[in-house]
């Protein structure tokens, strides 16, 4: 074990405090007890991940967003509950059971819309007996969450805890309320475009952000041995988060058939999230003070920081696009496209990547092979979703003034984004690249083919005296 | 923060401060619409659905045509949408009262609701570059060819076709077949095309003749400037 096993603690708690060794064989146990399931929440995600990325050219990837993202996000979320709870996961083959049974409904939902069986509803695409399996998986795999909550030692609940309780609870609540709308009781005509939009919304916010944002609290502190810059600070984060960001929704019906109070309600919501926004970045900035050289040769810290600075642009760009004299323009074009793209892959994805840095080589024993391959994979993710975004973007935006302006013909704007489309290409090629290598050097740990040393890959050999004992 | 009673309290509040705003209360406010008429108690909008629109509304769910198209008109003072003569008014909730799934999502293309000009143009920038390109329903598309009928059934003429057959192929690897360039659709076109009839790649098939419906009978304008074309052509759509 090294200097990175710093325990998160409260502020008034010096953060460098001594270790003990009884911690370290306590962290030592509750991590082989995680072993099993979250390597197989990983290396499903990682196939779905593979799968997705040759089916598509990675277009679609929210078509198969449950695959990936929930996979990947279960996995980090449910060990870092582990580590946090100080608890070890009890009997983890149940949980081994939970994420076959989910991979399964999975499955079954993709070959459900492959044989023509997709509902007709955004992101809510899996037919209802695929539904039912991922809600049945899911409820085992959110009990043994609460139940590791439940055995926590110690009173203080770390902010990492509140957003994955929050992500744990508030995704069941969703889909059940999403699904009884519009499959069990449906709502009646557009009102299941709008409970469609909420779920799809919330979706990206309440669960797949939650889990980004708790993941980031655990790793930037963890990695750089020094405790959260403000508690206060995480605290109005965090309920400003639940309370604005889940009122969101319909900010993608502008000018839809809606009462325009709901369209309005969500667009002050948007805007309001810039005070999550700026509390969380403005969070990790300061306890990144003084410590963002120790980017260039943490893994996990520069996929974390990433994400991180991407959800402080995610957001901006979220507020720029649901007032109502720029969604004229980019609604319906390639823009919201973009927006989607940056939430699911430059914040979320990209933390994830960074939290499998540093959690694999505690399940398995070995640190990663390549310091090469871990830089190649982090320029390929930032270069690929990067220009992704700016063409999307860019060509989104060209779109929509052609689309506003009814004396060009409608196929003049899809004329238009074609080049940047191309581009667009490119980077999935960039992505694909990303996505083999790091399934590649996952292989190899998995295999038990990673390096034996004490000390963590580094991205660059460490110069400077001192830098070491923080990384 | 300690103790684990607010924290839970405070998630499982903000969720159903969020679930009744933005779904329960909208719900009682147009979740319970009824179609108008006029005093006899005649000329019902909008009319219930014939069976063969159920039927077309899958074939579009199903190939995820939904990725492309909002099935919404937008207001005249928020968007194009009027003046590209893609509606005569905005939509309103009761348009989609029998509409089940309600097909409207984050579209990049033109509303599919009051009828779209289906010229050429339309047709190639519709298969070359909202799909081909960019469109997430690659991946739903379950079957190649039932789209690349579709869109036989939409647009006719030999430049098209050939357009589409290109794109088709490029479906064909998810799809089981296609049509397009079989000796047999090829000798067939050369006979439709020396008796100088339009000439179609594909075949009418009943889905593709669902979806027609479907999305016909949202609107009689639709039905106006698309039927004529069909008969035209051979074919006819019993709506």
């Amino acid at each position: 074990m090294d200097a990175t096993e710093i325990p998160l603690k409260a502020p008034s708690i010096p953060a460098d405090a001594p270790t003990s060794d009884v911690e370290q064989i306590e962290r030592a146990l509750i991590d082989a007890s995680t072993r099993v399931p979250v390597l197989m929440f990983y290396t499903s995600a990682i196939v779905w991940l593979l799968l997705g990325t040759l089916l598509a050219g990675f277009v679609s990837f929210k078509l198969h967003s449950p695959d990936w993202f929930s996979n990947a996000g279960m996995g980090t979320a449910i060990w870092l509950m582990a580590r946090l709870c100080r608890t070890v996961l009890r009997h983890p083959l149940l949980l081994v059971a939970g994420a076959g049974f989910w991979n399964f409904g999975v499955l079954l939902g993709v070959g459900g819309i492959l044989m023509g069986d997709s509902t007709g509803y955004q992101w809510l695409e899996f037919p209802p007996y695929a539904a039912i399996v991922l809600f049945v998986a899911y409820s085992l795999i959110i009990s043994w969450a609460v139940l590791m909550f439940r055995f926590r030692r110690g009173d203080q609940i770390y902010i990492t805890q509140w957003y994955l309780l929050g992500a744990f609870l508030w995704f069941p609540w969703l889909y059940a309320a999403a699904q009884l709308m519009l499959f069990v009781v449906p709502v009646q005509g557009v009102m299941q475009a709008a409970v469609g939009w909420w779920f799809a919304n919330n979706l990206l916010f309440l669960w797949f952000g939650a889990i980004g944002l708790g993941t980031a609290y655990y790793m930037i502190p963890k990695v750089i041995g020094r405790p959260v810059y403000s508690y206060h600070l995480a605290t109005i984060g965090f309920w400003t988060y639940a309370l604005f960001s889940s009122w969101t929704g319909m900010q993608r019906l502008v000018d839809g058939p809606f009462p325009a109070w709901m369209i309005t309600a969500s667009i002050a919501a948007t805007i309001l999230t810039i005070i999550p926004v700026a509390t969380v970045g403005l969070n990790h900035h300061m306890t990144m003070q003084g410590y963002f050289p120790l980017m260039r040769y943490s893994p996990t810290l520069r996929f974390t920081v990433f994400g991180a600075i991407s959800y402080t642009v995610f957001s901006a760009l979220g507020v720029l696009i649901s007032l109502r004299s720029v969604a004229r323009y980019v609604n319906f074009t390639q823009a919201s496209i973009a927006y989607s793209h940056l939430g699911l892959y430059a914040f979320f994805t990209m933390v994830i990547f960074g939290s499998m840095y540093y959690i694999v080589p505690r399940l398995v024993g070995r640190e990663w092979r390549y310091a090469s391959l871990i830089k190649l994979h982090f320029w390929a993710s930032v270069y690929g979703i990067g220009l992704m975004i700016l063409m999307l973007l860019a060509g989104g935006f060209l779109q929509g003034a052609n689309m506003d302006n009814p004396s060009l013909a409608f196929s003049e704007s899809t004329q238009t984004i074609l080049p940047y489309l191309r581009g667009r290409s490119l980077s999935g090629i960039l992505l694909t690249v990303s996505h083999f290598v790091f399934a590649f050097h996952f292989g190899l740990m998995l295999f038990g083919l990673g390096r034996t040393s004490s000390v963590p890959t580094f991205l660059n050999p460490v110069e400077t005296e001192g830098s070491e004992a923080h990384i | 923060m300690k103790g684990l009673i607010p924290l839970v309290l405070g998630i499982f509040g903000t969720f159903t401060f969020s679930w009744v705003g933005l779904t329960v209360i909208p719900n009682l406010q147009i979740g319970h619409l009824d179609p108008q008429m006029d005093e006899e108690g005649t000329d019902v909008y909008p009319a219930p659905k014939s069976g063969m629109t159920e039927r077309g509304r899958h074939v579009y769910a199903a190939n995820g045509c939904i990725y492309c198209h909002s099935q919404q008109v937008r207001a005249d003072y928020a968007a194009s949408d009027i003046d590209r003569k893609w509606g005569e008014r905005r939509s309103a909730p009761r348009d989609y009262l029998f509409d089940r799934p309600v097909l409207e999502r984050e579209s990049r293309g033109p509303s599919r609701r009051n009828g779209i000009s289906c010229s050429g143009k339309v047709a190639r920038s519709f298969t070359r570059k909202s799909i081909c390109f960019s469109c997430a329903c690659r991946f739903a598309f379950s079957k190649a060819s039932e789209f690349s009928r579709c869109i036989d059934i939409f647009c006719s003429g030999g430049r098209i076709a050939g357009r589409i057959t290109a794109c088709a192929i490029s479906f064909a690897r998810w799809g089981r077949s296609t049509c397009g360039r079989s000796a047999k659709c090829e000798s067939w076109r050369r006979v439709r095309k020396s008796r100088g009839e339009p000439v179609w790649r594909g075949i009418k098939t009943r889905r593709a003749t669902a979806i027609f419906s479907g999305l016909a009978s949202s609107t009689s304008l639709f039905a106006a400037q698309h039927l004529n074309r069909f008969e035209h052509a051979g074919l006819s759509l019993s709506l």
